[in-house]
């Protein structure tokens, strides 16, 4: 994945086989024996590489993989792996240009640093407020070794580990009809998510319409974190005469929820520069208000009563530089689609008036739209969510309820 | 005037060899151990020649984890006879020893005859290595000039399965009174 000779210390490798279902057992002298099944493994208390090595052997064979994919998976278990890509130059084999490696590395820490801050506060234009806490993590971040097979920079951004995995799935009890609840998305991994989220938005609003983009179309980009600043840096890449398209891939860290339906990949070629730097242009123009929108993961699903029509959905998010959760109200038909974007773990971008009152939850009644946020329907084509007609589906399914 | 007859030069059997003699003789210590190894399906890892080869020649493979095995292999001895087979040990064996965390075991290949053509007898019946191995764990020995390896611990596949069990025995709690 991203070096061959990168070998998992003991502690990603013991974080690695908790997070696989293994079972530390009493240690001994040399190490502990971790179990799963009928399966016993000897992990060495020290670092030595022969025993670490031979750990990664037995792993490769109880898991059906290469060594080499063990090693790796343990080795960035706890990574957001972003591999950028240059490519389609005759020039780019196994070198680059100085001059195109500085400008490739440079503004790629300029996008990464525009969506740790957007992440935290959508806005068009970020001019030098950038977030602490963003920037934060962009030191944080890391830069593995280049790979080859045209001209390939891994970002590597630590992601914390996520507590132990809450037991308590879908359950039923006396107050509510269901009731489930999820961890929610640690902050380093809505940046990385922000990063892919604002390629494939830039891909599919500016670069594949090929013509400036429209108000509405700005509005769609800030609410999914692009900025002026991000669009800025991805053009500056994109003019290096010596690269004819610049792809972001992300490998996400196995041990937090990936975002399934997002794009894995995302290339855009070098003759869309005019249009990302026009794009930056109107970001700079254009004055965006996202109060009313909001973007995150679903954390919590509550369904009351059987005949209830509507279901409550909360969606961990960060409303002007501030972590909040905010309560969802959904017609039916619409709250069981939240459990399939829940389970492939989508997050969901929400447009509606949030109700505050002093020591209650942040809600919003009637949403205007929620929907996925890597489904780049524009809000013009949908039918707000309060007047969606429930699904006959849906509607037979309530009658058997009753 | 004097004649003289050349005979002409007969060439010999073409030398295939790539390996010195105590070179073959180090290769063949090693693949006897691999046979009883395969014997009993446990792997054999021989150490890379990137690594610190120092005193370790090898990593049985067992299940849970590897034993360390350091070979030798010698003419020197008789198969039957005597109580003991002794061979020099280096200060820096010593030491690359008792820092493993895991079990090191010496082992002593003897061939017996010492003589190359006849390490291996091709019977009607099947093909008998001329050799046996003899073991001792030295993690645990004390430091000395030289390795005592008993006669009596002769390596077959059932050692494999003690082996097995003082690999584990170092990543499980240790009894009371225990090593």
């Amino acid at each position: 994945m991203v070096s061959e000779a990168a070998q998992p210390t003991l502690g990603e490798l013991r974080s690695y086989l908790r997070f696989m279902g293994w079972t530390e057992q009493p240690p001994g002298p040399a190490g502990a024996l971790w179990t799963r099944g009928s399966t016993r493994i000897g992990v060495p208390s020290t670092a030595d590489k022969a025993l670490i090595s031979g750990v990664l052997a037995r792993l490769a064979a109880a898991e059906h993989r290469t060594q080499k994919e063990v090693s790796a998976a343990a080795k960035y278990l706890l990574f957001d792996v972003t591999h950028l890509r240059a490519a389609n130059d005759a020039r780019i084999i196994d070198a680059i240009p100085l001059e195109t490696g500085v400008k490739i590395l440079a503004s790629a820490r300029a996008m990464l640093r525009a969506t740790a801050t957007t992440a935290r506060w959508e806005r068009a234009h970020i001019a030098s407020n950038y977030s602490k806490l963003g920037d934060d993590v962009v030191r944080q971040a890391l830069m593995g070794h280049t790979q080859k097979g045209s001209y390939v920079i891994p970002v590597l951004v630590p992601i914390p580990e996520p507590p132990e995995p809450d037991l308590h799935q879908p359950t039923l009890d006396h107050a509510h009809e269901e009731l489930h609840r999820a961890p929610s998305e640690p902050f380093e991994r809505r940046v990385v998510r922000t990063f892919a989220q604002s390629m494939q938005a830039v891909r599919e609003l500016v670069v594949e319409p090929a013509k400036a983009p429209s108000i509405n179309d700005v509005h769609e980009l800030v609410y999914r974190g692009v900025s002026r600043e991000f669009c800025t840096a991805l053009a500056r890449i994109l003019e290096q005469r010596a690269i004819g398209e610049f792809e972001a891939t992300v490998d996400w860290a196995a041990a937090v929820p990936a975002p399934e339906t997002m794009p894995r990949s995302v290339a855009i070629e070098a003759e869309a520069s005019v249009l990302v730097k026009s794009a930056a242009e109107k970001l700079r123009q254009q004055k965006v208000d996202p109060s009313r929108v909001f973007s995150g993961t679903i954390v919590q699903l509550r369904h009351d009563h059987a005949d209830d029509p509507f279901g409550e959905i909360a969606v961990a998010t960060v409303l002007q530089g501030h972590a909040a959760e905010v309560l969802v109200r959904l017609r039916l038909p619409q709250y069981l689609e939240a459990w399939d974007w829940h389970s492939q773990g989508r997050a969901v971008l929400v447009e509606g008036n949030i109700r505050r009152a002093p020591g209650k939850p942040l809600r919003v009644d009637e949403p205007t739209r929620c929907r996925p946020v890597d489904e780049m329907m524009l809000p013009q084509h949908q039918l707000p969510s309060s007047a969606m007609p429930i699904p006959r589906q849906a509607a037979d399914q309530r009658q058997l309820e009753r | 005037m004097m004649m003289v007859m050349v005979i002409p030069h007969q060439p010999g059997p073409v030398d295939i060899a790539t390996f010195s003699p105590n070179g073959s003789k180090a290769r063949f210590g090693v693949a006897y151990l691999r046979a009883i190894c395969s014997q009993a399906g446990v792997g054999f890892t021989e150490t890379s020649i990137d690594e610190d080869v120092l005193a370790i020649d090898g990593a049985v493979d067992f299940a849970t984890a590897s034993a360390r095995v350091q070979v030798k292999c010698t003419g020197k001895f008789r198969i039957h006879g005597g109580s003991t087979a002794t061979w020099p040990a280096d200060d820096r064996w010593w030491a690359k020893w008792h820092g493993s965390c895991v079990p090191v075991y010496f082992v002593l290949v003897v061939m017996d005859p010492d003589e190359q053509p006849d390490w291996l007898d091709h019977r009607v019946d099947g093909t008998m290595h001329r050799a046996a191995a003899f073991w001792a764990r030295v993690d645990k020995m004390s430091q000395g000039a030289s390795i005592t390896v008993p006669k009596s611990q002769r390596l077959t596949a059932d050692t494999l399965r003690q082996w097995s069990s003082d690999v584990d025995a170092c990543f499980q709690p240790q009894l009371q009174g225990g090593n």
